[in-house]
């Protein structure tokens, strides 16, 4: 009895009894996958923000200044118009009302269009763009990453001649666009990125920059009109009844002067402030400006003689036409988007707060990191042969911290996660597909190089180790193309369907 | 060997075995451009020219949706007017070539990119980074490729 010759039918014979098995059923395995609710992409949005109305609303974590910002003009306008308004339409126009309602639905409507939208938010990159870029950054580097983090990354583009330098930023692993900047409040990276207002309660970003400024321009027109009016009427009833009468006769039967006190400080307050910001923003306008790039001197001319704003149009009208009435690009994060199965996850969440509550994108990541970790074995075996495998693949690990609750597909094929062998045969059944032959022999090359690959480090499965052999390669892509497999027919499956 | 399939044939035999990544180019500043240099992992796969003519017909209409002039200047003018109040009933122009490339992509796909054996991803599913183009292995290849390394493992896969 051959070894060789008996135990290969054999084993054909058991790879072909699981194949029925999980043939009768292809939709098992994700089946178990997927919540019996289908959850939209604002749910497990990996930023510190807030939504409201299913996705429709987004904000920051912290709004009680917005409230507070609604309040005062709420309780200012509306003492105006309850007590100041009657005896101005009587006394000299009632445009005066109708103009103050105008001016404050221009300015309700302008806040909440500034609080409530995306101000542009880039979302964070799939790990299937995080692995290129890593790739593309060790070979640019010229060496190993290491263990330890690299130095800051940047690239530099020239942008009409003046040479600006674009960031990489490590929490939404993406280089960062010009002119984007990572709001450390909301934790996410903002095209345009202007500055984070707590007033609105959200970013000012490029898709919300207008609706900001004209809430501001048309904010400073309603205090300085209100607070013309509150004045004009305190004149006007202390010329027919005396000044100080006036003022004395008040509380009892005439709350306005109390009322008119109050409307009157909290408008010069803010008249002296918003107008001054509606100012300054009308200069950062015409010079095609963000607060953060004048606040840093990217443009000035104190940085040396040659510096000068690569974005301007070089004329105020233009610029300001630019910023007002350009095209409103539309948000790029697709808040109230279903997450699809197969769908790449985004880069994960930063220090440590974890938004992957659903078990479905848990095992989406596991999906798209199989993908991302088979791709980088490959392409690193063709870079760098007998490279420590190690090291960068725990930079693989950073999408997925602490998780314990993977399936076993993905537990099998994830590094740093101590996996039994009897894992090995959960890949095959799992995958649901057919193509048996490659797999049983994925599954005997595995066993065969498991005892072979003694000095592998801890934790780190056959699958990591073949990386250090030539003709292992092979058989990795195999294993990569059959755990991709599946994966990828749903990709075609979606991708087809659109 | 070329493989031909349709988007249909992709489905049921293809797995997917690389994905390439055309970055953004920011030399026009920040306007929506795509970097049009050939990614070597493409070059036995499709036809330069081909590609090339695929991301400068992006390129025209990303620049469209951007393009500021007489008409964006009206529709940003109205929407002011009515403290962007429209804009809940009404699509952008933007929102309007952005459909207009998304069917552009599809009939790329099916026309020239699924027939290789590649597949593109709307830039906007990427945040518009990235032109992220899918390689896919034919099955038959692996198989044959798989049938090689059995015979290597199989002598010694009952040490197992």
């Amino acid at each position: 009895m051959t070894p060789g010759g008996g135990s290969g039918p054999m084993k054909d014979c058991e790879y072909s009894q699981i194949s029925t098995h999980s043939s009768s059923s292809p939709m098992e395995s994700p089946h178990k996958k997927k919540k019996s609710a289908p959850k939209r992409k604002w749910e497990v949005f990996p930023g510190r923000n807030k939504f409201f109305c299913n996705g429709r609303i987004m904000m920051a974590r912290q709004t009680g200044v917005f409230y507070l910002t609604l309040v005062l003009i709420l309780v200012t306008s509306g003492l105006f118009f309850a007590f100041d308004c009657p005896y101005l339409s009587e006394k000299i126009t009632p445009a005066i009302p109708a103009i103050g309602g105008i001016l404050f639905f221009f300015v309700m409507g302008t806040l909440l269009r500034t609080s409530f939208s995306d101000p542009g938010v880039l979302p964070r990159a799939t790990p299937d763009e995080a692995a290129d870029l890593e790739r593309q950054i060790d070979i640019a580097n010229g060496s190993s990453s290491g263990g330890y983090r690299p130095p800051p990354r940047t690239k530099e583009v020239i942008i009409n001649g003046q040479t600006v330098k674009l960031k990489y930023c490590f929490t939404c692993k993406i280089f960062r666009p010009p002119r984007a900047s990572h709001c450390s409040l909301c934790d996410n990276c903002v095209e345009r990125f202007d500055h984070h207002c707590p007033w609105v309660g959200n970013c000012v970003g490029k898709r919300n920059y207008r609706f900001f400024y004209m809430f501001i321009l048309s904010l400073s027109f309603l205090t300085v009109f209100i607070f013309a009016f509150v004045i004009t009427h305190v004149i006007l009833r202390s010329q027919q009844t005396g000044f100080l009468n006036a003022l004395k006769d008040s509380p009892a039967r005439y709350p306005f002067t109390e009322t008119n006190s109050r409307s009157s400080v909290v408008c010069f307050f803010s008249v002296w402030s918003i107008v001054g910001l509606s100012g300054f923003h009308t200069y950062l306008i015409s010079s095609n400006q963000t607060t953060n790039e004048d606040i840093k001197g990217s443009w000035s001319n104190k940085r040396g003689k040659e510096n000068y704003n690569p974005y301007s149009y070089g004329n105020i009208f233009t610029n300001c036409c630019a910023a007002l009435c350009g095209p409103l690009s539309p948000s790029l994060i697709d808040r109230r988007g279903f997450i699809q199965p197969d769908t790449p996850q985004l880069a994960g969440p930063s220090n440590g707060i974890t938004m992957y509550g659903a078990t479905q994108s848990q095992s989406n990541m596991c999906d798209q990191d199989q993908c991302i970790q088979s791709t980088k074995f490959v392409l690193q075996a063709a870079a760098t042969p007998l490279l420590q495998s190690e090291p960068s693949i725990t930079s693989e690990e950073l999408p997925l911290p602490g998780k314990t609750t993977i399936s076993g597909p993905c537990a099998s094929l994830t590094l740093g996660q101590p996996t039994p062998p009897s894992s090995m045969p959960n890949l095959t059944s799992d995958t649901g597909l057919t193509d048996m032959i490659p797999l049983k022999e994925e599954h005997e090359g595995h066993q065969f190089l498991t005892p072979e690959e003694a000095p592998s480090p801890p934790g780190m499965l056959p699958s990591g180790s073949p990386i250090t052999h030539s003709h292992t390669m092979h058989i990795l892509s195999l294993a990569s193309q059959d755990s991709l497999h599946e994966d990828s027919v749903r990709g075609l499956v979606k991708l087809s369907s659109v | 060997a070329p493989q031909v399939h349709s988007l249909q044939e992709l489905r049921r035999s293809a797995s997917l075995a690389t994905k390439v990544f055309v970055q953004r180019d920011y030399s026009d500043g920040t306007t929506c451009q795509f970097q049009t240099k050939f990614p070597p992992e493409l070059e036995s796969r499709i036809e330069r020219q081909l590609f090339e003519e695929t991301v400068k017909t992006l390129n025209g209409f990303y620049a469209e949706a951007e393009k500021i002039g007489g008409s964006s200047y009206l529709e940003g003018c109205l929407a002011c007017a009515t403290a962007y109040f429209i804009f809940l009933c009404m699509e952008t122009h933007y929102e309007k070539v952005l459909k207009k490339i998304s069917k552009y992509i599809q009939e790329q796909n099916e026309k020239i990119y699924a027939p290789r054996g590649l597949l593109l991803t709307d830039p906007l599913e990427r945040g518009m980074r990235v032109i992220e183009i899918s390689i896919y292995e034919d099955r038959c290849s692996s198989g044959s490729s798989s049938s090689g390394s059995s015979s290597s493992s199989s002598g010694g896969g009952g040490g197992g």
